[in-house]
């Protein structure tokens, strides 16, 4: 069973992320902020979705450098509220990532974990 | 008959030659004004009297004459003893006719005891203020004064420098356009930030709840958990909208010299009303017989609401909040200061920025605080922030006195 980490702030989209994802037979542990680079850690999973914009002014790009540092394969989805063309440059260089504008269709969410599982 | 005819043609060569002598001597002082005569020769019972205009004085009537300013005297009747070139222009009417004018006719109606009370009240001093006289065809010429008394062989009087500001204005007015412009791209990804996190929530929810209608696990408790998820998220962004078209409503308003102790008072007032449940304390501390400044009662209170509320929110609750107004020379000053958790000096430079906050689950827009910093710019004052990390923050306002409120009350005083 593929292991997601989920480290969103917003704790509706939070909610029911984690169910969306858990239905469809990911095990999932969701983290807020700083809690998550720990979580990260002790949990490895093979992927991470975060929110780009945390509220203790960290970046999903923390929270996804500190997954790679144990697993290097782990696939990022980026969600983000912001429009994706101003995060491009700050995450281009990164391999086997995406970015998700919100709102977005779980269905786009769900095709996207596909394709960086097959990625790896 | 013959008679009659005799008299209105004595009368007309009469006219006529007092126009020729005007006319002489309108073309003696133009010459004596462009500088084109060194002398003048004239007769008196004495006999003939040469008056040298070439004096050491010439340097000084140069400078005025040619200078890029308005200058006037201005007698204590009120009358222009004299103006130079450059005034009349500012007031579109011919030099002849702005000399021997009584000084009101270019000054507003409700503008005439402010500027009695610049140029006059004070018989000893000197003033200096922004001014908004009439021009002759009526147009509102801003202008910056700086006045002088006189006094030479008993006639007393003001020397007044007037420098047109309308350029400027217009440039900074532009500037501020700009500035304006180019802060609305920040504002649209603010924006589109702030609304599509809850319309995510909304559209994933939705979703959710559809996808479980049928299944044994959702049905009915489902559908209604996720119906009020959506219902408060549709709130959240409304909330977000209002507060946007609140900042971006930002139109010139009204204001008025009163006692910015009043706004002080209702804005407490309205704050309590505004913030039910909180435990917070305010406490007011109002200095008596602040002179009046000059502000719109419904932007003073939203300013009063809107610190009260950051003080109250940041401290959830529990929090002292002392409420000081004061005098410092030419200013009034406001403090809102709490004992709550502080702000962090790396969010400290940009807590007036529009859309930015720390606070947006707990229902914060961001708004706040740079609608507050707008207000006050707007009424030409000042704010400033002062924050300790577990010890509290202090917002200080300075407002400017109003010069129309001293006025009336120096000569409320002075009669």
């Amino acid at each position: 069973m593929a292991k997601l980490l989920l480290v969103e702030d917003e704790p509706v989209s939070c909610r029911v992320l984690a169910k969306i994802l858990s239905r469809q037979g990911y095990l999932v542990a969701t983290a807020a902020t700083v809690e998550a680079l720990n979580t990260a850690v002790d949990f490895n999973p093979d992927a991470v979705i975060t929110d780009w914009l945390l509220k203790d002014t960290r970046t999903g790009l923390e929270i996804a450098e500190s997954v790679r540092k144990r697993n290097p394969r782990a696939g990022v989805v980026f969600i983000s509220g912001l429009p994706a063309e101003s995060l491009q440059g700050k995450v281009g260089h990164l391999a086997n990532c995406r970015l998700l504008e919100k709102p977005f269709h779980h269905d786009e969410l769900l095709s996207t974990l596909q394709m960086l599982h097959e990625q790896q | 008959m013959p008679a009659k005819h005799e008299t209105l043609q004595s009368l007309r060569n009469e006219l006529e030659s007092v126009r020729s002598r005007l006319e002489e001597a309108e073309a003696v002082i133009a010459a004596i004004r462009s500088d084109e005569v060194d002398a003048l020769v004239v007769n008196t019972r004495t006999g003939e009297q040469v008056f040298t205009l070439r004096t050491a004085e010439l340097p000084y009537r140069l400078f005025i004459e040619r200078m890029r300013e308005g200058a006037i005297t201005v007698s204590d009747d009120g009358t222009i003893a004299y103006a130079n070139d450059c005034f009349a222009r500012m007031m579109r009417l011919p030099l002849s006719q702005v000399m021997g004018a009584p000084v009101n006719r270019f000054i507003r109606p409700e503008d005439q005891s402010a500027f009695q009370a610049l140029v006059q009240i004070d018989r000893n001093g000197q003033g200096r203020s922004e001014f908004l006289l009439q021009a002759a065809d009526g147009a509102a010429v801003p202008v910056y004064i700086a006045s002088s008394r006189f006094s030479v062989d008993e006639v007393q009087g003001t020397c007044i420098v007037v420098t047109d500001l309308t350029e400027l204005r217009a440039a900074q007015e532009a500037l501020r356009r700009s500035e304006r412009l180019a802060s609305v791209g920040t504002l649209a990804t603010g924006i589109a930030h702030e609304v599509n996190n809850p319309l995510n929530s909304i559209l994933l929810t939705a979703r959710y709840a559809l996808e479980l209608k049928d299944e044994p696990d959702g049905g009915p408790p489902v559908m209604e958990e996720s119906l009020r998820t959506v219902i408060s998220e549709a709130q959240r962004c409304g909330r977000i909208v209002k507060a946007l078209l609140q900042f971006a409503r930002h139109e010139k308003t009204g204001k008025w010299p009163a006692d910015l102790n009043d706004a002080i008072r209702r804005g407490v007032d309205l704050a309590r009303t505004y913030l039910p449940d909180c435990k917070a304390q305010f406490d007011c501390t109002l200095q008596d017989g602040l002179p009046p400044v000059e502000y719109n009662p419904t932007e003073m209170d939203q300013v009063l609401v809107n610190l009260l509320q950051n003080s109250v929110q940041a401290g959830q609750g529990h929090v002292h909040v002392s409420i000081r107004t004061g005098r410092h020379g030419d200013w009034v000053s406001l403090t809102v200061e709490d004992n709550g958790p502080g702000i962090p000096p790396e969010h400290l430079g940009r807590i007036f920025d529009p859309f930015y906050s720390t606070r947006f689950e707990s229902g914060g827009t961001g708004l706040g605080l740079s609608v507050v910093h707008g207000i006050i710019t707007d009424h030409g004052g000042t704010i400033s922030v002062e924050s300790r990390v577990g010890q509290g923050t202090a917002f200080q306002i300075h407002l400017p006195v109003s010069v129309k409120g001293e006025s009336t009350h120096g000569q409320v005083a002075a009669g």
